[in-house]
């Protein structure tokens, strides 16, 4: 019964006006896929302001936890991106969006490289991201708003050893807050 | 459960319709929907951007430089804009060795073409300074390091396109040619198989062209001089 009215009301709150946000932010936990069975953990969140309506221009940061793997491949992962999202007014109040974003990397491998007969370790190194976005918002009240999004990451590190690829889809579930234009 | 459940459901129903009743549409000049000309009065027009370049060097061992930047534009008259970077690529050697470039220059772009709407095809040209680092990696058959800096300056050219999805914000194409000037800075690949290294050299690789594509995200956030409409 009480599931039955919560579907019932979402269902009533896609038909209502669309939103017209000013502001939206989240923080929450990002799940990636890198290849060789990697499965890096972040807390991630954004910023993004609409200047005009249905354009957002976000902001994000990633601060990676764990890289996830079995053998670890890195120690830190940490991402920022600058770039714009376009929203699709459907009618209602569940807005999908695509968005492209550059960013750039921190990265820190977890291993030492040989260098002749030394061990030294691997250097950390800030690298060239290009990032694309497919989300969607659904807003359910004046200042909250739920998410979900597919981040698509190109990249690679080119510390002191040998490139690393940061090839990565990442997925964002979550609970936004946003501050409507009045 | 069900009391929690309507809870949650009544005030889903009310952020939601408050929200219907809160949200007034807004002004016409913040509206995406409403078409603007946007070309006529390009003249004054300051937009910020971010931006991907990926070079393309004539070398072959060089992979693909991936790089990130932005650019600030600002539009001089209604067929001519200006364009202000900065980028910071890396390039990948064969695995044994890396090319970091550090770019800061500006280009004029030139707009032979006004449609109205959709994609507005330009030709651009310029000039930029750039600081290229190239090193060896680290390698586990032998102590050996390399690694060479160099200040130069270069000039690019070629072409691009930029896709108008509102009046305000544009993604943009380019495909530019890029001769840096200046002392080469040259490196030769050195062994085979496991045993290679990068060497520094003046001899090999010493013609610095490559191939730059773009693709930025700009959004125009004021006017300098002139009116916007």
């Amino acid at each position: 019964m009480g599931i039955k009215v919560l579907i019932i009301t979402i269902l009533l709150s896609l038909g209502a006006i669309a939103q017209n946000p000013l502001f939206r932010s989240s923080a929450t936990f990002s799940n990636g896929f890198m290849k060789d069975e990697i499965r890096p953990i972040y807390i991630g969140g954004f910023l993004e302001y609409f200047p005009i309506k249905n354009i957002g221009i976000r902001g994000d940061g990633y601060f990676s936890i764990t890289d996830g793997s079995d053998a670890k491949k890195f120690t830190s992962n940490h991402q920022v991106f600058a770039g714009i999202n376009k929203y699709f007014d459907l009618g209602g109040n569940f807005q999908p969006y695509i968005g492209f974003q550059p960013g750039l990397a921190y990265f820190v491998p977890e291993d030492s490289v040989l260098r002749g007969n030394e061990l030294v370790s691997a250097e950390s190194s800030f690298n060239p991201l290009m990032s694309l976005n497919a989300g969607a918002v659904l807003w359910v009240s004046d200042y909250f708003n739920f998410f979900g999004e597919v981040k698509y990451v190109k990249g690679s590190a080119l510390g002191n050893s040998q490139v690393r690829y940061l090839d990565e889809i990442r997925i964002s579930l979550g609970l936004g807050f946003h501050l409507s234009r009045k | 459960m069900r009391i929690i459940a309507f809870m949650i459901s009544v005030s889903l129903s009310l952020g939601s319709f408050a929200f219907s009743n809160s949200s007034p549409e807004p002004p016409d000049s913040t509206d995406a929907t409403i078409s603007i000309y946007y070309y006529p009065k390009r003249a004054g027009s300051f937009e910020l951007g971010v931006r991907n370049t990926y070079s393309f060097f004539s070398h072959a061992e060089e992979s693909v430089g991936e790089g990130v930047g932005g650019q600030f534009r600002i539009g001089l008259f209604d067929r001519v804009n200006s364009e202000w970077f900065f980028d910071y690529i890396k390039t990948n050697i064969s695995d044994v060795g890396k090319r970091v470039d550090y770019h800061i220059g500006w280009s004029i772009m030139y707009y032979p073409f006004l449609p109205k709407k959709g994609w507005q095809p330009y030709i651009v040209a310029g000039h930029c300074f750039d600081l290229t680092k190239i090193s060896a990696l680290e390698n586990p058959y032998f102590e050996y390091s390399a690694d060479a800096t160099r200040w130069s300056g270069a000039i690019q050219g070629g072409i691009g396109v930029h896709r108008y999805l509102t009046d305000y914000f544009d993604i943009s194409l380019s495909a530019q040619y890029m001769q840096h000037l200046g002392t080469p800075l040259g490196y030769e690949i050195l062994g085979s198989g496991l045993g290679r290294m990068l060497y520094i050299s003046d001899h090999e690789h010493t013609n610095e062209n490559h191939l730059l594509l773009n693709i930025s995200a700009n959004y125009k956030i004021g006017q300098l001089w002139g009116s916007k409409y």
